[in-house]
C-alpha cells in the first residue's frame, strides 16, 4: 500500500504483498478450462491498470479510459479466447473490482481486496473444487493481510510520527501473522467439522457429516469413484461441479423427473473393479448430426437439448434409446457401444439429442447376440462362483432376462441396505464384503449395480454398468428444464436387447437413487475416513489416532473450550505497587464505610461522581451533618493532601461514619407534630 | 469515580465478517452445502482465533501520573508511568484521555510488557474548567486481527485543576485604580501618575496628553500612557449569583468570561505586588487574601470548581472587610448586576463584565 507519513513503509509494502498473493492465489483457484488465461487478462489488467493511475487524473478521462481498456480487452477475449461458461461468466464480474482495489492499495483497499479474493477463490472451489495447497496458502496470505491492516490502521489513528512506529515493527507484525495462521487453518477446520454436526433440514436421516474428499481435496458426491472406476476413459472420475448439465425439450414440455444420462459405461467385471474395456472410437463422419440408431416405430423422438457447464466439459451425456445428435463438430463415438466423447481441447457447444422412451422390452424378446462379442459375459478371474450362486439360487433366480431381474432386484433390496459407505467385512473384496458379510450389509448405487451385472452374467445375461447422471433438480430460472450436478452422479445396469439397444435395469432401490448427500457415519458413529483402507479392513494405529482426533464432536468441543477459557472470568490483577499511597489506605476503607453507610440512608454515590460532587449533592439536599462533613475533608487531605492519617483525623473519620449510620433514611424522616402548639 | 472495565466489541469488519459467517453458515444449514460449509468456516475462523487471541486483562495496567494544574485550552505534555499487570504483554495498544485528547490522536504503544514500567508522554490540552481527583484513561486495542476491539478504562487518582482561561482585560479595567489614586501612599514617596508608554493621539482625546518633544521627533501625534501606583490592597467580588428567577444552565458564555477575568484580574494585580481580598459570593460564600503564590493556588483552585448558584441574599458582614477597601472590583459572573451591596459599597467600584448585558 503507498504508505501515508504516518505509516511503516515495510508493513505497508508487506501488506501490499499479501494482499496481491491473496489475489494471486484465488485467480489460481480458477479452474483454467472455464477460465482461460485470455480472459483472466482481459478481466484483470485493465482494472489494475485504472488502479495504477494517478489519483490527480480527471475523473472524467478515467472513465473513459476504463471503458476504452475494458471495451478492447473483452473484445481480444472474445476474439481469441472463445466464450466462457455461464458460471464463469457470473463469477467474472468480480474479477475488475479485485484488480482494482489489488493495485489502487488505499487506505481500505486492504480489507475490500481481501473480501472480493475470498469471493474468487470460492468460485474456484464451487467450479472446480478444493485444492488445498492453494487453500492454505490462501489462508496464510489471508492472515498475514489481516494483521498488517489492523497494524496500519493502528498506525493511521495514532498518528504517530513515521521514524516512531517504522521501528522494528515489520518483523513482529509478519512474525504474529505467521503465528496466528496456523491457529485460523485448525480453527476452520473444527468450524467445517462441527458446523456438519448440525441436524440439517436437506439431510434426512440422523447421521452426519460431509461428502468424502479425494486426494486433491475436491468433494465427492454423489456416485463415489474410490469404488475404483478406471477404465482409463474414467466415466465419473472426472465429473465434478454442482452444476454440470443442464437439460431442456425443444418441445417447452417439463423433462422428466427420472431422467437418465448416460456418460459412460463399464464392461470388464471385477470385484473390486470394473473397467470400460474395449472401444471402437471413430470420428464421427457429419459434423452436424450423428446418428446412432434408427428409431423403432413404436415410440415418438423426442428431442432435448443439453447445455454443458465447465465440469462436463467433453462429455457427451445420452439418455437410453439416444438415436440422434445434433449440434456436436468433433465427436468421437462407439455406435456398437452407445459410447460418445469429444476430443480434449473441444469446444463447450451445446448440442441436441434425440431418443425414444421405449416401453420395457417384452418377455420374449432375445438378447443382441452381438453381446458376447462385446464381453459382457466376462467374470472376474479367481471368482468363487459358490456363494454367489447360493444366493443365486437363495433368490429362485431363473435365466429368462426379465425375470431374473426382477427376482434380483427383490434379492438385494431385502438382502442389502443402501447407505453411503463403502461395504465392510472380513472379505478380500468389496463386493464380497457387500453381499456376504455378516450383519448390516451396506453399499451405493455402484454396489448394488456390480452385484446385480455380476448375477446376471453368472446366469448367462449379458449386460454392463452404466454410469451418468439421473434425476437432477428443476431449474428454477427455466420451467420445465432440469440440472444435473456431480451430485446425481448414479450407476445402473443395462442390458442388450436385439433390435433395443442397451435397455436400463436399475437395482437400486427407488427412492435411494441420485441421493444428494452421502453420510460418512456409520449406525455405530464409526469415521469412514479412507474407503480404501476401510474397505483393505485393515487400518494403521495412527490412521485410527487421527480418525480420534479429527471426530467432529472433538473438534467441537475443542473449540468450545478454547472459546470458554478466553470468557472465564478473570481474577484481580496482580499489584505489585499500588497506586494508593499506604498511609490512605486505612483512610479509604473507612470512606467505604462511611459511603455505605450514607448509601444505607438513602444516598447513594453516583457512577462518575467525585467526592466534590457527592458532597455539593448532599448539602443541596440538606442531608450533609458537619461529622460527615469533616469527615470527607478529612479524607481529601489525606487522600491529596500529604497530610498524615494520625489518630485525631482517624477518630474524625470514624466520627463520620457513626453520624452516618445513624442517619435515618431519606424519606423517613419523622412527620411535624401538627399537634404541637395546638395545647 | 470510574470503575476499571474492559470490554471486548466488534470491530466494523468484524461485524461484516459476523453477518457473512452468518449467512455463510445458515446457508451451509439449510442446503447441507459443502462449498458454503467452506465458506462459513474459513470466514468464521480468523473471528475465532481473534477472540481467543484478544487481549482481555487491559485494565491491569497501572497509569502513574502527577498532579497537574492547566488552563483551559492550553496545550501539555504529560510525562506516564504504565505498567501493565497481565499475564501476557499488551500489544498495539493505543492510549487516550477522553477528557484531555479530544483533538489529539491517542498514542501508539507497541507493546506493555507484563510487570514493566513503560514510560510515554502524551499531548492534551483540557477544555473544560474543571477539578477532577481521579483521570480516566482508555486503552484500547484490536491486536491481532482487527475484528474485535478490547477496550479498557484505566482510572488513577490524581488530582488534575483546569484553571478557567486568561481573558485580556480592557485598559479600562486595568488602568481603573490608577485613574482614581492619584498619590501612591504606601510603597513609594514619589507622586502622581508614572510613565507607562506612549500610544497614537486620537483626534477627540484631550490634546493635553500629548507629548510634544516625541511628537516632533516622529512627526506624529503621541500622546503619553500613564499609570499610577496600586494601592496595596484591592477588593474582588466575584458574583457567582443568578438574578432572580433566572436557570442556572443558562449563561454559561458569561460566566466562563468572568472567571477567566477574575483569574487574570488576580494574576495582574499580583503581578503589580497588590494583595487581593476576594470574596466570592457562592452557596457557601469564601473568602481570600491573596497575598502569595499559595492563597492564588487555593483561589484558582476554587474557581476550577465553581458554578452558578441561584439567587440568596447576601449576608452583610461579609463585606465589612472590603468596605474598609479604596477600591473594589465586582465580577457579576452569575450575570446579577443590580446587586445593591454594589451601591453600599463606599468606594470606587469597577464592575467588570458589564458589558455582555
Amino acid at each position: 500500500m503507498n504508505p501515508r507519513p504516518t505509516e511503516p513503509r515495510g508493513t505497508a509494502r508487506l501488506a501490499a504483498a499479501a494482499l496481491f498473493a491473496c489475489t494471486t492465489l484465488a485467480l489460481a483457484n480458477l479452474p483454467a478450462a472455464d477460465f482461460p488465461v485470455g480472459w483472466l487478462l482481459a478481466l484483470v489488467l485493465p482494472g489494475a491498470v485504472l488502479g495504477r493511475l494517478p489519483p490527480a487524473t480527471s475523473p472524467w478521462r478515467r472513465t473513459l479510459l476504463t471503458m476504452l481498456l475494458q471495451t478492447v480487452a473483452l473484445w481480444l477475449a472474445l476474439e481469441f479466447a472463445g466464450t466462457l461458461s455461464r458460471p464463469a461468466a457470473l463469477a467474472c464480474t468480480i474479477l475488475p473490482p479485485l484488480a482494482f482495489v489489488t493495485a489502487r492499495q488505499q487506505e481500505s483497499d486492504g480489507a475490500l481486496g481481501l473480501f472480493l479474493s475470498f469471493c474468487v477463490l470460492l468460485v474456484g472451489v464451487i467450479l472446480d473444487g478444493v485444492h488445498l495447497p492453494l487453500v492454505f496458502a490462501y489462508g496464510l496470505m489471508a492472515c498475514l493481510t489481516l494483521r498488517t491492516t489492523a497494524h496500519l490502521a493502528a498506525c493511521r489513528v495514532s498518528r504517530a510520527p513515521h521514524r516512531l512506529v517504522a521501528r522494528a515493527h515489520t518483523g513482529p507484525v509478519l512474525a504474529s501473522a505467521l503465528a496466528l495462521a496456523l491457529p485460523c487453518l485448525l480453527a476452520a477446520f473444527a468450524v467445517e467439522r462441527t458446523i456438519g454436526l448440525l441436524p440439517t433440514p436437506s439431510r434426512s436421516g440422523t447421521s452426519g457429516g460431509s461428502a468424502p474428499a479425494d486426494d486433491r481435496g475436491r468433494r465427492r458426491v454423489g456416485l463415489d469413484d474410490s469404488f475404483v472406476l478406471d477404465g482409463g476413459r474414467g466415466a465419473l472420475a472426472d465429473l465434478h461441479g454442482e452444476q454440470l448439465v443442464r437439460v431442456r425439450t425443444t418441445t417447452g414440455r417439463a423433462v422428466p423427473g427420472d431422467l437418465y444420462l448416460r456418460s459412460g459405461f463399464f464392461a470388464a467385471a471385477g470385484l473390486d473393479r470394473w473397467q470400460i474395456g474395449q472401444l471402437d472410437q471413430s470420428v464421427a463422419p457429419h459434423a452436424e448430426s450423428h446418428v446412432l440408431r434408427r428409431p423403432l416405430p413404436d415410440a415418438p423422438v423426442q428431442w432435448l437439448e443439453v447445455e454443458r457447464f465447465a465440469g462436463a466439459r467433453n462429455f457427451v451425456f445420452a439418455p437410453p434409446g439416444a438415436t440422434e445428435i445434433r449440434g456436436l463438430d468433433d465427436l468421437v463415438a462407439d455406435d456398437l457401444r452407445e459410447w460418445l466423447r469429444q476430443p480434449d481441447r473441444s469446444r463447450l457447444d451445446d448440442y441436441a439429442i434425440g431418443f425414444q422412451r421405449l416401453p420395457a422390452p417384452p418377455a420374449d424378446l432375445p438378447l443382441d447376440p452381438r453381446a458376447r462379442r462385446l464381453g459382457l459375459l466376462s467374470l472376474p478371474a479367481g471368482l468363487d462362483r459358490a456363494p454367489f450362486e447360493a444366493l443365486l439360487d437363495a433368490w429362485h433366480v431363473g435365466t429368462a432376462p426379465q425375470e431374473a431381474i426382477e427376482a434380483i432386484a427383490a434379492g438385494l433390496a431385502h438382502h442389502c441396505r443402501y447407505d453411503r459407505v463403502e461395504p465392510q467385512g472380513p472379505h478380500a473384496h468389496a463386493l464380497e464384503n457387500f453381499l456376504f458379510a455378516d450383519g448390516d450389509r451396506r453399499g451405493y448405487c455402484m454396489h448394488f449395480a456390480s452385484a446385480a451385472a455380476l448375477m446376471l452374467r453368472l446366469r448367462g445375461i449379458a449386460c454392463r454398468i452404466g454410469v451418468g447422471l439421473y434425476g437432477g433438480d428443476a431449474d428454477r430460472s427455466e420451467p420445465g428444464a432440469r440440472l444435473f450436478g456431480s451430485q446425481h452422479a448414479h450407476a445402473w445396469v443395462e442390458i442388450p436387447f436385439a433390435g433395443r439397444g442397451f435397455v436400463v435395469f436399475d437395482p437400486t432401490p427407488p427412492q435411494e437413487r441420485g441421493r444428494r448427500m452421502p453420510s460418512r457415519l456409520d449406525d455405530s458413529g464409526r469415521l469412514d475416513t479412507d474407503p480404501a483402507i476401510a474397505a483393505a479392513g485393515a487400518r494403521s494405529p495412527w490412521q485410527a489416532l487421527l480418525d480420534f482426533v479429527l471426530q467432529p464432536w472433538l473438534l467441537l468441543v475443542a473449540l468450545l473450550l478454547a472459546i470458554g477459557s478466553t470468557l472465564w472470568p478473570t481474577g484481580p490483577a496482580r499489584r505489585a505497587t499500588a497506586v494508593t499511597p499506604p498511609v490512605a489506605r486505612s483512610a479509604r476503607r473507612t470512606l467505604a464505610r462511611l459511603l455505605r453507610a450514607l448509601s444505607a440512608a438513602g444516598h447513594a454515590r453516583r457512577a462518575g461522581d467525585t467526592l466534590e460532587m457527592f458532597q455539593r449533592e448532599l448539602a443541596a439536599a440538606g442531608r450533609l451533618p458537619p461529622e460527615v462533613r469533616r469527615a470527607f475533608e478529612v479524607y481529601q487531605e489525606v487522600r491529596f493532601g500529604g497530610r498524615p492519617f494520625d489518630q485525631a483525623r482517624a477518630d474524625e473519620l470514624q466520627h463520620g461514619v457513626f453520624t452516618a449510620e445513624r442517619m435515618r433514611p431519606a424519606g423517613a424522616e419523622p412527620q411535624p407534630d401538627r399537634t404541637a402548639g395546638q395545647t | 469515580m470510574a470503575i476499571p472495565s474492559s470490554s471486548v466489541e466488534l470491530t466494523l469488519r468484524g461485524k461484516v465478517v459476523a453477518w457473512l459467517t452468518a449467512l455463510a453458515a445458515g446457508a451451509a444449514w439449510l442446503g447441507d452445502d459443502d462449498n458454503a460449509r467452506l465458506a462459513a468456516a474459513m470466514l468464521a475462523a480468523p473471528l475465532v482465533v481473534d477472540f481467543v487471541a484478544k487481549q482481555r486483562r487491559l485494565h491491569h495496567t497501572e497509569v502513574q501520573v502527577a498532579a497537574r494544574r492547566t488552563v483551559v485550552g492550553a496545550l501539555f505534555v504529560e510525562q506516564l508511568t504504565l505498567v501493565h499487570r497481565g499475564r501476557r504483554p499488551a500489544r498495539e495498544c493505543l492510549l487516550s484521555e477522553p477528557r484531555t485528547m479530544r483533538s489529539e490522536p491517542p498514542v501508539l504503544l507497541p507493546v506493555l510488557p507484563p510487570d514493566a514500567p513503560v514510560r510515554v508522554g502524551i499531548r492534551g490540552r483540557s477544555l473544560q474548567r474543571s477539578h477532577v481527583l481521579e483521570r480516566v484513561f482508555v486503552l484500547m486495542s484490536v491486536w491481532p486481527l482487527a475484528l474485535f476491539r478490547t477496550r479498557a478504562v484505566v482510572t488513577v487518582a490524581a488530582d488534575f485543576v483546569t484553571e478557567p482561561a486568561r481573558v485580556p482585560l480592557s485598559a479600562e479595567i486595568v488602568q481603573a485604580i490608577a485613574e482614581q489614586q492619584a498619590a501612591p501612599r504606601d510603597r513609594t514617596m514619589a507622586t502622581g501618575l508614572e510613565f507607562h508608554s506612549l500610544r497614537e493621539h486620537q483626534p477627540n482625546e484631550d490634546a493635553r496628553g500629548v507629548h510634544a518633544l516625541r511628537s516632533a521627533a516622529i512627526g506624529t501625534l503621541v500622546r503619553r500612557v500613564t499609570r499610577g501606583r496600586l494601592p496595596h490592597t484591592v477588593g474582588l467580588v466575584l458574583d457567582l449569583r443568578r438574578p432572580p428567577g433566572r436557570p442556572l444552565q443558562h449563561g454559561t458564555r458569561r460566566f466562563e468570561w468572568s472567571l477567566g477575568a477574575c483569574a487574570a484580574l488576580v494574576a495582574h494585580l499580583r503581578q503589580r505586588a497588590a494583595q487581593v481580598r476576594v470574596l466570592v459570593v457562592a452557596a457557601e460564600p469564601a473568602q481570600f487574601l491573596v497575598h502569595g503564590p499559595a492563597q492564588e493556588h487555593d483561589l484558582l483552585t476554587l474557581l476550577a470548581e465553581a458554578g452558578p448558584t441561584p439567587h440568596h441574599p447576601l449576608a452583610p458582614d461579609l463585606l465589612d472587610e472590603l468596605l474598609r477597601l479604596e477600591h473594589c472590583f465586582w465580577i457579576p459572573a452569575g450575570a446579577y448586576t443590580a446587586s445593591p451591596e454594589i451601591a453600599a459599597l463606599p468606594r470606587t467600584v469597577t464592575i467588570v463584565g458589564g458589558e455582555f448585558e
